[in-house]
């Protein structure tokens, strides 16, 4: 077991939060060898802005704090930063509304990241179920899920093959074959991120209680998780 | 045909095991009382009956006939019929138009016309009317008289569901084998017969495909309005269509079109047999429904909670006014202080005969309760037998006044009380399942005449057909059967749809100008029958802005298209105003042979493509029913402000479904349809592409000039 991985839910664990902050979430899944954006952390508007410089615009800028996890909702998010001088705004902008928004916040700064190309959109998960234990769950983003429902599952540990027929299993695979000019995506690299999802969550079971990676931007030759949330278990 | 005082059967024979005899055997044997004539070359008595050499030899009337000879003595002896003065017949003999032969088939049908003796057939099995002691068939003899009449296509499998239901205990009025339709048909015998028989109280057909699906639907309607009718289609896949086709060379349209054809007449579409008559059962024991609250009473947890599962994929509300529910039935002679009055009211494992009568008395009682559902698991301290006979008590004693259905679980003591209770006209099954699938069946039928009672008539819709005439005429002219986009979207704008602003330039002059005048920016398109595929050949530019892009595109556009295609037809430059993007939708049309024109409705793009979220209806319709229609989708809630879009004007979805379903339904040119972009937009929608093929009918000008 990853030593970092295992650093970094003990942090979580000595906070007392039961939930794993962005660019926490996305160390632990770097961790086991799934992409994701790379991010950076300004403490003030003078690093954001010299961050921004340094990765190239546009950029995205979120809230980082324990005590905010609604961040759209505090209006902790920013897309589409094209300047240093948006981004020092921005910067400001961010760090008011939380404090508008949740008084006693303790505020770690600001999450920096190049904004990323969007994509067709696929969610990977992990879910407690009561009577089976983890359960990795695979489907494509946005209304495919939320709307249609059109969603697989199975329970963890999972087999390549497990793998193959939840890809296979749902009704909007089509989009990523290709379909109306949409990606083409290696579904060799699909299995792997929910096979290495899968053992995360069995080898942290006691620590892991669900994973989102929500969305995953699918592309022709790789796959970029843009978002990701690790909620832990609720124990001494 | 159905209440003879005399029959004669041609090609009636001693032999046992021929169909000449079994028909005899099965018409003495079923008790006809009447006068019963065998007709056959050789013989001087079959079963004790006197035979006839020809039907012209037999004295006095004969009402109906049964013919089962050969093939080929069949027209000359129906002859034979017809100056005889028989009333019906029905023509048991194969190898007609199943086997290609029409012209003798309709050579029968002649004849029957000639002498006003209709007759069903032929390739069929026969007829059964239990009301008269009839059973004119060559399948099973002993059929239980009952209230369900039904109707088969299919003979082999007619013949074998007979048997069914006597081992099922399903009572039936009649059986009619219909195997060719030459004359008369299901449509037929609905509207002529069954409609108003009074032993008849519902009807279950089988049908392999209907003839004129049309026709068909309006007697369904009619009648269905009066007594529910339950269909089992076979043909769903794509390989039992092509199967049906060739069975009885009836045409089996698209299998989502049937099901949206009965869904719109009313008619109950079951999956497989056992469901068919597992609703036949429940429909035609029980009254509609007065409301929709549903009691369980049982006495198992499990079954309870299986029932509860079934109700809700069924769309059945369970009561559920706890303190109600415990007034009716917290009650010692009920249950133990720990039974359960929540719904499923559970008597527990320890519930007697004396309990389940009192808890479906109570049920009966309370006006509360419109439809009572009992299940019973086997235990040792009941007696299943003791136990039918209250509950027959129970619900004779409230005379049917409640839909009530009931699930037995157990062993061979269960399965008498089940026959029990079926031969007393109750409704029984094995399974909770059946029970509740069954009830909900009688809802839905429930439904269907509310719904048609308040729906009110709907008038056509008077549209500018002259004029749509003219633009179509001009596209025969032409030799042409498929519109070109300005001209699909003309006849949008006549029928009153909401089209972006367009125009056809033939000069960039024009292009300029009309450019200004719809509005920029703008989109233009190649226009020429001689390109189908516009954006393939370059002939589509999005976009431009100003007068300089539009002169730009204009000469691109035209360009790209002779490099394309050199000797194509160039009518000009399409230019549109280019419409923000918005939830895009499909209302589409497509003809099918046996209903005609059909109007489909989804959300674009994978919506359709992928997922195949649309439905169907067959026009026309009333706009309540294009109300359903976006209802029915999957994917509606993106219409209705899902993921931070905007809610999207339903009002004018249903009013271009709607059109478009007047419009095909006056229009018989136009064989297909496509609005596909329709953007929805908040307010109102609009027809952002177009197309339109017609029919491939000749042209009267083109008959005159050969």
């Amino acid at each position: 077991m990853s030593k970092k991985i295992q650093e970094i839910i003990a942090t979580a664990r000595k906070e007392n939060r039961l939930f794993l902050l962005e660019p926490e979430s996305k160390a632990l899944i770097k961790e086991v060898g799934i992409a994701t954006t790379d991010f950076h952390v300004a403490a003030n508007a003078g690093e954001a802005k010299e961050v921004a410089k340094k990765i190239g615009f546009p950029i995205v800028m979120k809230i980082l704090s324990p005590h905010i996890i609604h961040k759209t909702d505090a209006g902790g998010v920013k897309l589409n930063i094209h300047s240093e001088k948006e981004a020092e705004e921005a910067f400001n902008e961010i760090v008011a509304n939380a404090k508008q928004y949740k008084k006693d916040a303790e505020i770690r700064g600001v999450l920096i990241e190049k904004m990323v190309k969007p994509s067709t959109e696929i969610i990977v998960g992990v879910t407690r179920d009561p009577t089976f234990g983890p359960a990795i769950m695979f489907g494509l983003g946005g209304i495919f899920v939320e709307l249609l429902k059109d969603v697989s599952f199975r329970i963890a540990p999972i087999t390549e093959r497990d793998a193959k027929q939840m890809i296979h299993e749902i009704k909007a695979l089509p989009m990523l074959q290709g379909f109306r000019g949409g990606p083409n995506v290696d579904l060799n690299q699909v299995i792997d991120v929910l096979l290495k999802i899968s053992k995360l969550s069995v080898d942290f079971i006691d620590d892991i209680l669900e994973i989102d990676l929500n969305p995953i931007f699918a592309y022709n030759d790789n796959l970029l998780t843009v978002d990701a949330r690790i909620i832990l278990t609720e124990k001494n | 045909m159905f209440k003879p005082k005399s029959i004669a059967v041609i090609g009636a024979s001693a032999k046992p095991g021929k169909i000449g005899y079994e028909i005899m055997d099965n018409i003495l044997s079923y008790g006809y009382k009447g006068e019963l004539y065998p007709i056959n070359l050789k013989e001087t008595e079959i079963l004790g009956k006197k035979c006839y050499k020809a039907i012209a030899d037999v004295p006095g009337e004969i009402d109906f006939v049964i013919i089962s000879i050969p093939a080929k003595y069949v027209p000359a002896v129906f002859e034979d019929c017809g100056k005889k003065g028989v009333k019906s017949a029905a023509i048991i003999t194969s190898g007609f138009g199943e086997v290609g032969d029409h012209e003798t088939e309709n050579r029968l049908v002649e004849i029957a016309e000639k002498y006003n003796m209709p007759f069903i057939g032929p390739n069929i099995f026969g007829i059964v009317y239990a009301p008269a002691n009839i059973n004119a068939s060559f399948g099973p003899a002993d059929v239980k008289p009952g209230k369900l009449a039904f109707i088969t296509q299919s003979g082999a499998l007619g013949i074998a569901l007979m048997g069914w239901t006597i081992t099922n205990k399903i009572g039936l009025s009649s059986i009619i084998s219909i195997g060719n339709k030459a004359q008369i048909g299901e449509s037929e015998l609905l509207e002529s017969f069954l409609k108003d028989d009074p032993n008849t109280k519902a009807i279950l057909l089988y049908v392999e495909g209907l003839i004129d699906g049309r026709q068909s639907m309006k007697t369904f309607k009619e009648v269905g309005l009066k007594k529910p009718i339950i269909a089992l289609k076979s043909g769903r896949s794509k390989r039992g269509a092509a199967a049906a086709a060739s069975h009885t060379g009836s045409l089996a349209g698209a299998d989502n079109i049937y099901s949206a054809a009965f869904k719109q007449c009313g008619v109950l579409r079951a999956i497989d047999a056992s469901e068919a008559f597992d609703w036949a059962r429940c429909i035609t024991n029980n009254p509609r429904p007065k409301g929709k609250n549903v009691v369980i009473i049982t006495n198992g947890g499990g079954v309870g909670v299986m029932a509860t599962d079934a109700c809700e994929d069924n769309d059945l509300e369970l009561y559920n006014d706890q303190e109600k529910l415990k007034e009716l039935f917290f009650k010692t002679e009920i249950m133990p202080p720990f039974g359960s009055t929540k719904n499923p009211v559970d008597i527990t494992g320890g519930g007697g005969e004396l309990a389940y009568k009192k808890a479906i008395e109570a049920a009966f009682n309370a006006k509360e309760i419109h439809s009572i559902v009992v299940l019973y698991c086997q235990t040792a301290t009941t007696n299943p037998d003791l136990l039918a006979d209250y509950i027959i008590e129970v619900v004779k004693k409230n005379n049917n006044k409640k839909p009530f259905v009931i699930a037995n679980i157990g062993g061979e003591a269960v399965e008498t009380m089940i026959d029990k209770l079926n031969e007393n006209d109750l409704s029984a099954y094995d399974l909770p399942e059946k029970a509740i699938s069954s009830l909900s069946a009688l809802y839905r039928w429930s439904d269907f005449i509310d719904r048609h009672e308040k729906q009110g008539k709907t008038k056509p819709l008077k549209l500018p057909i002259p004029q749509i005439k003219a633009i179509i005429d001009n596209i025969r002219k032409e030799g042409r059967i498929q519109m070109l986009e300005h001209e699909s979207k003309q006849i949008f704008k006549l029928i009153g749809l909401n089209v972006p602003p367009f125009a056809l330039a033939q000069t960039v002059d024009e292009a300029q100008k009309f450019a200004q005048e719809v509005g920029y920016p703008v989109v233009m398109k190649i226009v020429s029958e001689d390109i189908i595929h516009k954006s393939d050949a370059g002939g589509v530019v999005v976009g431009p802005k100003n007068a300089r892009e539009v002169d730009e595109a204009f000469n691109k556009i035209l360009t790209n298209a002779k490099n394309y295609k050199a000797d194509a037809n160039i009518r000009g430059v399409f230019i549109s105003q280019m419409v923000p993007k918005a939830t895009e939708v499909i209302v589409g049309v497509t003809r099918d042979p046996t209903f005609g024109p059909v109007v489909m409705f989804g959300l674009g793009g994978i919506f359709v493509e992928i997922m195949k979220d649309v439905v169907f209806r067959v026009a026309p319709f009333p706009k309540d029913e294009a109300r359903h229609m976006i209802d029915e989708i999957k994917s509606k809630p993106m219409l209705y402000g899902a993921r931070g879009t905007k809610p999207a004007d339903i009002d004018a979805l249903v009013e271009t479904i709607y059109i478009i379903s007047q419009l095909v339904s006056q229009v018989d040119d136009i064989k297909e349809l496509d609005i596909n972009p329709l953007f929805a937009l908040e307010k109102g929608a609009s027809a952002v592409d177009a197309r339109i093929t017609l029919t491939e009918k000749i042209y009267p000008n083109d008959i005159q000039t050969k």
